[in-house]
């Protein structure tokens, strides 16, 4: 299944971030106000159709990155490239035409589509904007049900009939239908049953080997995201603290934080033994 | 052995369908029965889609308008639940039996500071002074883990994380000291340190106050720590209970033994290798596309071919424990 992606420019680099940081103000009006550094100083690289997991403890600063990468935040400095373009300070309507590159990936696909829609609404809404008419927008509709492995026929049912791993699926096959380039997955599958997040790995696995697409993965799981990672960047408070292939980071843990995450992600199976053999 | 005096909640034959916008019904629940004794964790596994959400929310008949109670009983202390009208419901839900909601975040009033939204349930139930309230309040934002409930009470929840909201959330199911607990997927949000928090602040419960516990969950690790029994459910219908014990050790259905395998082939992950990551094959069966048989069956390894007809009855393989699987007999 690999083979299917053009490897011949192997490190052809598709998204650069250089010194991205992001302050919020907390506070102001009755409290002191605090600025807190969300990211600060961010370094990374991806090549095309390569994955990086940004991993981290709740609180680490990885959803500010991942939400000033898809510039659903502006980013207070440093530069964005995706595909050589700088898109950091772009405005909103420069950005309308680089948006369908970049798609986002939210871990509640529950919040993120709106309960009133049936499936076809919630995947041909990014259609709608883009103003195709309604037989375009059916005809990708299936089509991106099926590379999701959801059925077509169940389109006009509500979104709310579906379970957490199929809404899952649905927002993923909606971030599809703008032949994305880059797709930011934040906490995609945790929170989801160990079957249930299998099938969305596997899925985005198999999504990846065919459209040549680019990842940044965004977990707390540093286990669960070593498997599909080429490269990770580990951040704390803010920081990127290590970085490195997938295979360095897992084996040979610099940093006190990496280490850390390696070890509470071990304790799951280890906990089910125990209860099994004590109690 | 004849447990039917002790029960606090037993549930018989529950069937509960949703409708579609089309007029079509999916079955969700489909004849669940399960009992829990006084100060007992029982816990309901199984992946997402199969029912566990539903079932805790149809205890409290907190289920969304399309949804329908079809058949069942919902015993608690022997009066059935489904027979109460909305004002005996309104004295139950939150004072006997409360409910820790999957979403803490959404659950909480963004307006309203957390304090203010504790003692909303206090006043609700309990004839105390507001000066009482305020110190109840205190004792129960302490109890859950704040200590420094007085800071705490003036804040709002977007000012608190997400482990944090989880035990405002536990404050307010709490406040009037329940007989039964429901905690619907409690941990499934967060991350490692958190979530040992939250079992411990559980488990604690359990042990001060005597408070049953009904967690809903498929997090295996959950199971282990908190559980004293497990009812595995699949695609509707609970199909093996047990002690967690015997449950982890000999786990009879073959679904039960998938997901134990699965627990720990998962972690053995090959860094940068891009394998595939190990899952039961096919795809949970859901609504109208239901088998007539065993539900299992379609992603069965070891199906045969009474499984496709016939609907397995619930057998007891051994003492305390029942599995609805033809391999074990009929």
């Amino acid at each position: 299944m690999a083979n299917n992606v053009p490897t011949s420019e192997p490190n052809l680099t598709f998204l650069s971030v250089q010194g991205l940081s992001k302050r919020y103000v907390a506070g102001g009006r009755w409290h002191r106000r605090v600025h807190i550094a969300a990211a600060c100083e961010i370094d990374f690289e991806i090549s095309k159709g390569k994955t990086l997991a940004l991993v981290g403890a709740s609180g680490s600063g990885k959803s500010t990155v991942a939400r000033c990468v898809t510039r659903l935040e502006r980013p207070d400095s440093g530069n964005i490239r995706l595909d050589g373009r700088d898109i950091a300070q772009l405005s909103h309507r420069d950005l309308a035409l680089v948006r369908p590159s970049i798609q986002i990936i939210f871990q509640d696909a529950v919040t993120s589509i709106n309960p009133r829609f049936s499936a076809a609404e919630a995947i041909e809404e990014p259609l709608r904007i883009q103003g195709k008419n309604r037989s375009e927008r059916r005809h990708i509709a299936e089509a991106v049900m099926q590379e999701v492995a959801l059925s077509p026929a169940w389109l006009d049912r509500s979104v709310m009939a579906f379970s957490g791993g199929q809404r899952q699926r649905l927002a993923i096959a909606r971030a599809l239908t703008t032949q994305p380039k880059l797709l930011v997955l934040d906490e995609a599958f945790s929170g989801l049953d160990l079957s249930t997040q299998a099938q969305i790995a596997n899925l985005l696995l198999d999504l990846q080997a065919t459209h040549a697409l680019t990842y940044l993965l965004i977990s707390h799981d540093l286990t669960l995201v070593s498997n599909m990672a080429d490269s990770i960047a580990v951040m704390s408070h803010g920081r990127i603290v290590e970085q490195g292939s997938a295979q360095q980071i897992v084996t040979d843990p610099k940093h006190e934080e990496t280490r850390k995450l390696l070890s509470s992600a071990q304790t799951a199976p280890q906990l089910a033994r125990r209860a099994g053999a004590s109690a | 052995m004849d447990r039917s005096t002790d029960n606090l909640l037993r549930i018989q034959g529950l069937d509960v369908t949703y409708s579609q916008p089309n007029g079509e019904r999916l079955s969700a629940l489909d004849k669940v029965s399960v009992d829990l004794r006084p100060a007992e964790v029982l816990g309901i596994l199984g992946e997402s889609g199969c029912g566990k959400s539903t079932l805790a929310n149809a205890i409290l008949r907190l289920l969304p308008p399309h949804a329908q109670i079809e058949n069942g009983q919902i015993l608690f202390q022997d009066r059935d639940l489904l027979q109460f009208s909305r004002p005996d419901l309104r004295q139950i839900r939150g004072r006997v039996i409360s409910i820790v909601p999957q979403e803490p975040a959404l659950s909480l009033n963004p307006v309203m500071t957390v304090g203010t939204q504790i003692a909303e349930v206090v006043r609700a139930h309990l004839p105390l002074t507001s000066k009482q309230r305020r110190e109840r309040v205190s004792d129960l934002l302490w109890e859950v883990g704040f200590d420094q409930p007085a800071k705490i009470y003036n804040v709002y929840p977007h000012q608190l994380s997400g482990g944090q909201r989880q035990r405002i959330v536990i404050a307010q199911a709490i406040a009037c000291e329940p007989a039964l607990l429901i905690a619907d997927e409690p941990t499934s949000k967060l991350d490692g340190p958190l979530r040992s928090e939250i079992m411990d602040l559980l488990s604690g419960l359990r042990q001060k106050h005597g408070t049953a516990i009904l967690v809903i969950s498929h997090d295996l690790t959950l199971m282990a720590e908190l559980a004293d029994r497990i009812a595995v459910m699949y695609a509707g219908r609970i199909i093996e209970i047990g002690a967690r014990r015997e449950m982890f050790l000999r786990p009879f259905h073959p679904y039960t033994q998938a997901l134990l395998q699965l627990e720990q082939s998962s972690r053995a992950t090959v860094p940068g290798t891009k394998r595939r990551f190990p899952q039961i094959e096919g795809e949970l069966s859901s609504g109208a596309a239901l088998p007539a048989g065993c539900r299992f069956e379609p992603r069965c390894p070891d199906r045969m071919s009474t499984c496709v007809a016939q609907c397995p009855p619930e057998v007891a393989p051994e003492p305390a424990r029942s599995v609805s699987c033809f391999k074990y007999g009929e």
